[in-house]
């Protein structure tokens, strides 16, 4: 009986599943596929004596084609294939004629007309100036009344043909009108500007490739394209258009990559002036106005705010309408471009994690957040950094003027803020409290890339300031002044020797440490009390010592019950982890490597912060 | 005994096509998506960070977003303006919360439910403020459909010569 009922039972199931699908979607069967869509341009010339395949320009967004006619005939040497596409080549001259294209599929048929002509190459110099508009930042945000057009400068472009062949390629001129000059032999061509900058390697030479991509969209390299005409008409002027409509977006924003490439731009002009042969790697900058504040996928635009990522080896720009566009906001482009120029020619400690102005922040977080504001403003030569956001873009989330030092709220060695003033008013030519000192690009940059890069310490304020003072012994006391104008003694030494502002946090700042010694650090989580604060001021503890000879040691870290301990080692000049706390209990860690004779740095951190605690660090033969 | 029987099953079967019916009315739920904004070094501005999960449901279907707001600051009041920021969901009508900060953690629920006639994926904006320390915006994403993605409509791509794929737009143009 109960065998019968679960029969009973699995019938009603499966009459009652097969009901309930009835309604499913997945059940819903349509008839897939449209009739032609086809498009041309109104006027076609046909160059003379040149293989056409026209495949490219009877363009279909139906489905298949399965017949084609063509009325009236086509020129002599040009045959007409099933799918609509046109090849062959004509012989003769031909003036204008108007044919009617009929293409059939399945499920009925379209036509389009063209007039073609058949016309002999001539050769003609194209020339004209290329802009796009560029939207101001201002103190209320994006100043949209203020558009102007700026020249594209240095970008790739292109002469095509109706093939969609491209028949010459030239730089945009890098003046500040964006003229451009080629010469070409064809018929009918249009302009295409690339949203790229190109240089190609060369033996001792500076080299780029920089290219402005849609990560919504396969990667797609952003290009804006004039009309199809004849070369006869050889003066063409294009404009990237904003696509703003007075109130919001109302058309494609085809200035925007335009707008981020020109940043790209001013950063390779500044720093190939003082860097002649400067190779720079591949960048992509990733820009959609689809690119969201959200956590997710990049490629549908979830890429929570713009930033740098070194391991796609591009930066990912904010563009979503009345939510955080970044495209005009040239000096967070700027910023961002400055954390790929110090990765990939410097070297960067920072912890990341969020920061503000007023923040106490690890030494190294300080540094690299404050060095990047700096020196995209020294890019930009202005000394506004402002972020937009917000309906209409008409507020601002950042707004700083790098010529206030002096006024930080919070200043010191560990600030964000009293790092891009400094950095800001040694380079500047524009005297103001604490500072007289002019030092412009050159000497910033070649810290940067030299001392900074190799420096056995940390990056911070300290290796930068102490290199930097090195470089250029007449101009200590205006360094000096600077850095105290943030309250920041005078630096000496790349370990921040005395320190008097938060010398809680730097009695020493570093530790050093000899091998068969021990030593023990006090810690102090007063400026990190919180869970959320794993990037601020005296979270982590620095340590430093000197390997004299090549073998295998191990360290040692210990403290009190219920502290959780970390550490890592990291040879001068490198980013590697050459040792660290890989085995033990969570308050006694320790860790063994084959390390090689040399200087050292060091940090560990107790993840729990538990107070009052020290922490003992020994280094030994192992 | 037989009619007992007899009872029982039709009985059984009447209350599984009920069962039956009440699950093929309850939405199903494609995925819960996730995110955290907390992994990103961001720019500088106010430090606010969410986690987040929201359910990837059917149009005209309930979406459960739950949002966990958390910020280091310890004083003011966090001022979270909320909209929809493609006017495409409902139950969203623009609302503002007031949370107080204070020393320690600040970590504060929001709970939404929201449904949409239309496939794809759709933001809750959020937009912060506290007095004197700045704004800052962050989103959520609610996805309607089974499977969502960018509208393609708006696209023109190409492929050069290379291979590359171009984006192509059509740039104001004057030709003598």
């Amino acid at each position: 009986m109960l065998k019968k009922s679960f029969y009973f039972l699995f019938f009603g199931v499966l009459i009652f599943t097969g009901c309930g699908g009835g309604g499913s979607s997945d059940s819903v069967s349509s008839t897939s596929g449209v009739v032609p869509i086809l498009s041309v341009p109104t006027n076609l010339t046909i160059t003379k004596n040149v293989d056409a395949n026209f495949s490219k320009i009877l363009k279909n967004r139906g489905s298949a084609i399965t017949s084609c006619t063509v009325s009236p005939d086509l020129p002599t040497g040009l045959t007409l294939n099933n799918d609509c596409s046109i090849s062959g080549t004509v012989s003769t001259d031909e003036n204008g004629v108007l044919y009617t294209f009929t293409a059939t599929n399945a499920l009925g048929t379209n036509s389009v007309t063209t007039t073609i002509e058949v016309a002999s190459a001539i050769t003609a110099t194209i020339s004209g100036t290329i802009t796009y508009d560029s939207v101001p930042v201002s103190i209320s945000g994006l100043d949209y009344g203020s558009t102007t057009q700026k020249a594209v400068r240095g970008a790739v472009l292109e002469i095509v043909d109706v093939l969609g062949n491209v028949l010459n390629t030239v730089q945009v001129d890098t003046d500040n009108t964006g003229a451009y000059s080629v010469t070409v032999d064809g018929t009918m061509v249009k302009v295409r500007v690339l949203a790229k900058l190109y240089k190609a390697p060369a033996g001792g030479a500076s080299s780029w490739d920089f290219q402005v991509k849609d990560n919504t969209n396969s990667n797609a390299l952003y290009v804006m394209e004039g009309s199809l005409a004849s070369l006869s008409q050889n003066s063409r002027n294009l404009n990237a258009p904003s696509g703003w409509g007075g109130s919001s977006y109302t058309s494609t924003r085809v200035a925007g990559p335009f707008a981020l490439l020109d940043v790209v731009y001013q950063a390779v002009d500044k720093i190939t002036t003082a860097q002649a042969d400067a190779v720079f790697p591949p960048l992509n900058v990733f820009w959609s106005k689809n690119n969201i504040d959200a956590d997710g996928d990049k490629a549908l635009g979830q890429i929570i705010t713009s930033h740098y990522d070194s391991n796609t080896n591009g930066f990912y720009i904010l563009g979503t309408e009345n939510q955080d566009t970044d495209e005009y906001d040239v000096a967070v482009v700027a910023h961002e471009w400055s954390h790929f120029y110090e990765d990939k020619f410097s070297r960067a400690d920072s912890t990341g994690g969020f920061h503000t102005d007023a923040d106490m922040l690890d030494m190294r977080l300080a540094f690299g957040e404050g060095f990047a504001t700096a020196f995209g403003c020294m890019i930009l030569d202005t000394p506004f950094y402002r972020d937009s956001l917000g309906n209409a873009q008409a507020a601002l989330s950042a707004n700083s003027n790098l010529e206030l030092g002096g006024s930080t709220n919070n200043p010191g060695w560990f600030s964000e803020t009293s790092i891009y003033n400094i950095l800001y008013d040694i380079y500047d030519s524009d005297d103001d409290t604490g500072d007289t000192l002019s030092l412009g690009f050159a000497p910033i940059n070649n810290v940067l890339i030299n001392a900074e890069k190799d420096t056995a310490a940390f990056t911070s304020i300290f290796t930068f300031i102490k290199a930097l003072k090195d470089a250029n012994p007449g101009n200590d006391t205006a360094i000096d002044n600077i850095t105290q104008n943030e309250s920041i003694a005078p630096i000496t030494d790349i370990n921040g020797t005395g320190r008097t502002n938060r010398s809680e946090n730097a009695s020493p700042l570093y530790s050093g440490l000899a091998v068969g010694e021990s030593v023990d650090i006090v810690t102090d989580y007063s400026a990190s009390a919180s869970s959320f604060t794993r990037n601020k001021l005296g979270r982590y503890n620095f340590v430093r010592f000197t390997i004299p000879s090549d073998g295998n040691y191990r360290i040692d870290a210990s403290s009190a019950s219920g502290t959780n301990l970390k550490f890592m080692a990291f040879k001068a000049g490198t980013s590697f982890i050459e040792i660290s706390s890989t085995a033990g209990n969570p308050n006694a860690v320790y860790g063994t490597a084959a390390l090689t004779a040399g200087d050292y740095r060091m940090f560990v951190t107790d993840t729990n912060l538990k107070a009052g605690t020290t922490i003992s660090v020994s280094l030994a033969n192992n | 005994m037989k009619k007992l029987k007899i009872v029982w099953t039709l009985a059984t079967v009447v209350l599984l096509v009920i069962v039956m019916n009440y699950q093929n009315g309850t939405k199903k739920v494609y995925k819960v998506i996730s995110g955290d904004t907390t992994k990103m070094l961001k720019k500088s501005n106010l430090p606010v960070d969410i986690k987040y999960t929201s359910e990837q449901v059917d149009v005209n279907e309930i979406s459960n977003v739950n949002i966990i707001i958390s910020s280091p600051l310890s004083e003011g009041s966090l001022k979270v303006k909320v909209k929809d920021l493609k006017n495409s969901l409902e139950g969203l009508e623009n609302q503002e919360y007031t949370f107080v900060l204070s020393q320690g953690t600040n970590s504060f629920p929001l709970n939404f439910q929201v449904l949409s006639e239309v496939n794809g994926i759709h933001y809750i904006s959020l937009i912060f403020s506290v007095e004197g320390k700045g704004i800052k915006s962050l989103s959520i994403p609610v996805n309607i459909g089974k499977e969502v993605s960018i509208s393609q409509k708006s696209k023109i791509t190409i492929r050069n010569s290379a291979g590359t794929p171009l984006s192509v737009s059509q740039a104001e143009e004057v030709i003598r």
